[in-house]
């Protein structure tokens, strides 16, 4: 038996993980405060992503005042070495459609759950570096947002979790890496908070549509088990911060 | 950084006197404590993260490639992407220049496999943030990087002129790189007196800068001068180049060693 | 979509205010697409698609050229949507780097290019040599809304429309006989992919919409320029007939339940099927129109086909 088998029929995926279990979470806050006024550092599996989140502030440029909220720019870096072969494009990649694509998505994901209202004439500028990709790499991108957000006080209504759902055969596999990625259809999904409610939902290959609920199911599980975690995290993170505070 | 007037004729008289005082109390030849931390990309050959006190950051990622160096003699790729800057700004444009021509200083037979097979080695720069000038800071994370990269071993033969063969590697056994790159030093000019690693509010009055590097226990080319800003920049005083080569002389080896101790 | 349309208060307060009370500008009901008009010019692969007042030209174009080197059995195919003035004064000239442009231009690649709508591998000609690229160039003339639907549809029946000159090999020798010799062969179209557009709105507030239980957002398909304007979330949903979805993509606006979702998708679906059939039978009719004389020529005996 191929060791590379996608899922076996003892039910085991390529990494060991049954086919309803999220990959490693791990995640540190406010790692960049000098840099930032937000900052998360996330490794979900093996992607592992820099937030950093600056604003809000006064706009440098005329064109991003916006007298009724603040303007949202996400700038995406995919590092060349961020796979596991580099990457060939000589020049930047900064333009390429894919990643331009990517920011629209993100900006326009988050545009309807921040509070930009209440910060007009100011824009808010997260930067994001994706030093290592392995698959599912949108879904991270949604989860270090919402947790680089919270942690420079932007108001928002909700988390957002984003996770991967690739279908093999029949059976849906929860938060795919990049080999599953390659081998199957995969769905990618950010959902606001505890609710079944979509924020982003993308399917780039083909699926029976009698399969898509199935997955949608499963997917919205585990992004609330993602927000849980995240929401862990913080909370963790805001104890330690404040027993710091009240030792001085 | 913005600074008031008064607060920058404060800064210029305290950095001008003698002996100068620097607004965080280092000594001229004392740098900012960094924190390094290396091979933490596993997808990477070798790399490095390394931060200053000040939060400026930086991230070098080495991956190699296994090339035929009789008809791509270029073994070494550097490339260099400061955030927020564009590709061909003029910081990242003479970063990457300044680098290219430092990091011929590395023995390149150290990356030959075989009489037909070389390593080619990719550095990627990723500068974070950084709040002055980020040349120092590039130099000890490809330093740190380069002395963390592990390659695969070499288990075929090293002459494959007569029988054409692909290198073969050993399964799990790694060779540590052994390179020893250049070392940049950033030193800033007040008045008569020079001290290493301007932070940004030295750099804001800094009558002029330096950049000195160092292999191997000596100098080396390039060194020149570097504008730390649009306001206060002028001539200075030749002898201050002696001085500054002199220092960074006397202080290089014990980085080096630092770094080569991580 | 547009940066420099802009829409009165009170003009969109009004549409907003009928679409709560279930009405549209141009008295569709909720799910009702477009009727769509398609017209084949004079050559072959040259298609102009009206949906209402959006127009889409596409045509098709071949040439014969040498495959990339990690892909030598496949040919290649390139769609390129050019969006210029002339569509509307919201679309820059030569800018393609506009959000909605890569958008649209994703969408649709990802629709008929990425699910295989077209045979590539049936484009190589000699393995590693050459193969033929097919050219699919799409042209934004008007402006109403649901360009991506209007596109994906234009591509397809010009892809169905067209027919390459044949070749006959001869080792490294290629003879390719022009259409008035030989009859031109038709490309290898694998399923007909269907983009069917869906927006939402948001009749009360945001605070509603997250945490809400009513699930009160309004949705409606295929959207004209001024419900583009003032929607808050998208959902573009490609189907083919096989059941099978090909693309979906929602990418941020409004959050939306994943059942109303799901239904956005089962209606999609319906549409889908009286599209391609309309499709099919528009160019079966052209075929006919253009082989006038293959009922004679034909040595066929007449058959029943079901």
């Amino acid at each position: 038996m191929s060791r590379l088998e996608v899922y076996s029929p003892e039910g085991l995926r390529m990494d060991g993980r049954r086919w309803n279990e999220l990959r490693r979470f791990e995640t540190s806050i406010n790692t960049h405060s000098h840099a930032s006024d937000g900052s998360s550092y996330l490794e979900q599996g093996n992607n592992k992503i820099i937030t950093l989140v600056k604003g809000p502030t006064e706009p440098t440029l005329r064109s991003q005042l916006d007298q009724t909220k603040a303007t949202l720019q996400i700038t995406v870096n995919l590092t060349k070495f961020s796979k596991f072969e580099r990457s060939k494009t000589t020049g930047s990649t900064k333009n390429e459609r894919r990643i331009l694509e990517i920011q629209t998505a993100l900006v326009r994901t988050f545009e309807k759950n921040l509070m930009l209202n209440l910060y007009p004439r100011t824009i808010i500028d997260i930067e994001i570096h994706v030093l290592q990709q392995d698959g599912g790499v949108l879904g991270t991108l949604i989860n270090g947002i919402t947790l680089a957000c919270i942690d420079a006080g932007i108001a928002m209504y909700d988390y957002i979790s984003g996770v991967s759902i690739g279908l093999y055969d029949t059976t849906p596999l929860l938060d795919v890496n990049s080999l599953e990625e390659a081998a199957m259809s995969c769905v990618t999904l950010g959902v606001m908070g505890k609710s079944e409610k979509l924020s982003l939902l993308q399917v780039e290959d083909k699926l029976p549509l009698d399969r898509l609920e199935n997955v949608l199911a499963i997917g919205i599980a585990g992004a609330h088990r993602i927000r849980d975690l995240m929401d862990e995290a913080l909370r963790n993170h805001a104890q330690k911060r404040i027993s710091n505070a009240s030792n001085k | 950084m913005t600074l008031s007037v008064a607060e920058k004729s404060y800064l210029y008289d305290a950095l001008a006197s003698t002996p100068s005082i620097r607004p965080d109390g280092r000594y001229p030849y004392q740098f900012m404590p960094i924190e390094i931390y290396t091979d933490f990309l596993p997808s990477s050959n070798g790399s490095s993260r390394i931060i200053a006190s000040d939060g400026s950051e930086c991230i070098v990622s080495v991956k190699a490639k296994v090339v035929d160096h009789t008809s791509d003699d270029d073994l070494l790729h550097i490339e260099i992407d400061i955030a927020g800057e564009r590709d061909d700004a003029l910081i990242t444009e003479s970063c990457t220049s300044l680098f290219n021509k430092l990091l011929k200083n590395i023995d390149m037979k150290k990356l030959q496999l075989t009489k037909k097979y070389s390593f080619k080695l990719f550095i990627d720069v990723l500068v974070i943030s950084s709040n002055s000038n980020p040349v120092s800071l590039i130099s000890f994370g490809i330093y740190s990087s380069l002395n963390s990269t592990s390659l695969p071993k070499l288990v075929s033969n090293f002459d494959d002129l007569e029988v054409e063969e692909l290198p073969m590697f050993h399964d799990y056994d790694l060779v540590k790189l052994e390179v020893v790159p250049p070392l940049v030093f950033v030193l800033g000019i007040v008045k008569n007196n020079i001290f290493i690693d301007p932070a940004a509010s030295e750099c804001e009055v800094a009558n002029n800068g330096l950049i000195i590097s160092w292999t191997n226990g000596k100098i080396i080319a390039p060194i020149r001068t570097l504008a730390l800003n649009d306001t206060n920049t002028k001539g200075f005083n030749p002898n201050l180049i002696q001085e500054g080569i002199k220092l960074v002389e006397k202080y290089a080896s014990d980085i080096a060693s630092a770094l080569q101790n991580i | 979509m547009a940066k420099d349309i802009e829409i009165s208060t009170s003009e969109s307060k009004f549409i907003l205010e009928a679409l709560k009370q279930n009405y549209r500008l141009d008295n569709r009901t909720f799910d009702q697409f477009r009727d769509v008009k398609i017209q084949f010019g004079e050559e072959l692969g040259d298609v102009l698609i009206e949906m209402g007042k959006t127009k889409v030209h596409c045509k098709i174009s071949s040439s014969i050229t040498e495959p990339y080197e990690d892909r030598p059995f496949e040919g290649l195919f390139f769609i390129s949507t050019e969006s210029s003035a002339m569509a509307g004064p919201q679309f820059e000239n030569g800018n393609n780097t506009g959000e909605d442009e890569v958008l649209i231009s994703r969408i649709i690649e990802k629709a008929v290019r990425r699910s295989g709508a077209l045979d590539i591998e049936g484009l190589c000609i000699v393995a590693g040599r050459k193969c033929w690229a097919i050219r699919a160039n799409v042209h934004f003339l008007d402006c109403d809304g649901g360009f991506v639907d209007a596109s994906c549809i234009a591509v397809m029946c010009a892809l169905l429309h067209y027919k390459k000159p044949d070749i006959t090999v001869r080792g490294e020798k290629i003879i390719v006989h022009p259409v008035e010799e030989r009859e031109p062969v038709p490309l290898g179209i694998l399923h007909i992919p269907i983009c069917v557009t869906f927006s939402f709105f948001n009749p009360m507030d945001m605070e509603e919409n997250v945490k809400g239980e009513s699930n009160s957002e309004i949705v409606i398909i295929d959207a004209s320029l001024k419900e583009e304007l003032l929607r808050e979330g998208v959902l573009t949903v490609t189907l083919n007939k096989n059941r099978e979805v090909v693309q979906v993509s929602k990418a941020g606006g409004l959050p939306m339940d994943a059942l109303t979702l799901m239904e956005c998708c089962h209606k999609a679906y319906s549409i889908t099927e009286t599209i391609t059939n309309q499709i099919l039978k528009e160019i079966k009719i052209d075929n006919e129109k253009r082989d006038k004389y293959s009922a004679i020529l034909s040595s066929e005996n007449a058959r029943e086909t079901s």
